[in-house]
């Protein structure tokens, strides 16, 4: 158990030149990141624009949708809880910390917001609920959740701080996991 | 005194132990993995349409126990646990079991190209706009709300898994088993 203290991990940071022979399977020319301990394992993978619209695109999203998104950066998450007890996620506790300065994240809301100004359909807003990981969620004994999460488009490197609470929001014993040199992924015509 | 006390301490005793008045009903099956107890509450409405186009609302399985389960074509976990679906539909055939598989806001078209690359034999229902999904409040998808006769949620089993499995086969039948057939 690592609750209460800080414990700061890269495991695995691949640049997109040495990683040619998965390109097939990993379309974006980026990088890939994996945490895991005995308690929590995490693996995240950036989109670029071109294939966040593509995705959508292929869901019949319209184009004023499919613009919106690509002026943001889409990295998808993947969590496990592997401990025997919840632990609680929440974004709002998490940061993304560059050299110049904090990365902004882009909530649930504020996209529900841009969809109601846009008047868009309900099928694509929907979808794109479904495809965000939760805000808040109690994870639960080997549960796994996944999704994207949103940032202000940025074109350094970042460090994400994910913090995940035992025994309630507010509980004073509280994990966290660092993982550096996280980046957007950029098209790459 | 001593006697008095000592009676009054009983009787704190004895109600303290009592079973409280809304007690649990007996166990039901034991819990194969990823299934879940929840609190017991009342299913949330589901009105969603079938590939006719018909209206199907989960009421009419009053009586019975009701399966429900969202997914949608982009997830991945839904891919791979769409087939095991499709296979315990045609187990539990003749078992007190009815079927919801719902779609959440994909087009008509990528559902046929989902369940045509990988359960043909599967007909899933739509929500068109996702709303109905919204008032189950499923905790991503693929998710599987298990409802009693009365209309009750008594389980949910979070992310995909293995239905053909035979613990999560033995715990279904089990579930749905009229009562007095339950081993």
């Amino acid at each position: 158990m690592i609750y209460g203290m800080e414990k700061s991990v890269l495991i695995s940071f691949r640049l997109c030149m040495a990683s040619v022979l998965l390109i097939a399977l990993q379309p974006a020319c980026g990088a890939d990141w994996r945490y895991e301990d005995d308690e929590l394992e995490i693996s995240a993978f950036n989109r670029s624009p071109d294939q966040v619209a593509s995705f959508y695109e292929g869901r019949g999203f319209p184009k004023p949708m499919i613009d919106a998104t690509r002026n943001q950066c889409f990295i998808v998450w993947s969590i496990r809880n592997k401990t025997a007890h919840v632990l609680l996620m929440d974004l709002a506790r998490w940061s993304f910390v560059a050299e110049s300065g904090l990365v902004t994240r882009v909530t649930r809301a504020q996209w529900f917001k841009l969809w109601e100004r846009m008047g868009a359909p309900a099928n694509s807003r929907a979808t794109f609920r479904w495809t965000l990981l939760p805000e808040t969620l109690d994870l639960q004994p080997n549960e796994s959740v996944g999704g994207n999460i949103t940032l202000a488009a940025f074109n350094a490197p970042f460090e994400v701080t994910m913090s995940f609470a035992a025994g309630g929001l507010h509980a004073a014993t509280a994990k966290r996991v660092q993982i550096k040199g996280v980046q957007c992924a950029h098209d790459t015509h | 005194m001593r006697t008095r006390y000592a009676l009054i301490l009983a009787v704190i005793g004895a109600v303290l132990g009592a079973p409280p008045a809304s007690a649990k009903p007996p166990k039901g099956p034991a819990l194969p993995a990823g299934i879940r107890e929840v609190v017991i509450y009342p299913a949330p409405a589901l009105v969603v349409i079938d590939d006719a186009g018909a209206t199907v609302d989960l009421a009419t399985a009053r009586g019975h126990w009701a399966f429900v389960h969202f997914w949608a074509s982009w997830c991945i976990p839904c891919r791979r646990e769409m087939p095991h679906i499709a296979q315990l539909q045609k187990r539990m055939q003749g078992q007190d079991l009815r079927f919801f598989v719902v779609n959440v806001a994909d087009s008509d078209d990528a559902i046929f190209e989902f369940l045509g690359g990988i359960a043909t034999d599967l007909s899933s229902l739509r929500d068109p706009d996702g709303s109905n999904t919204e008032h189950w409040q499923p905790r991503g998808l693929p998710s599987t709300f298990l409802v009693d006769p009365q209309g009750m949620v008594h389980y949910r089993a979070l992310g995909g898994r293995d239905w053909e499995d035979s613990a999560y086969l033995e715990f279904l039948t089990r579930l749905v088993a009229p009562a007095g057939n339950r081993k």
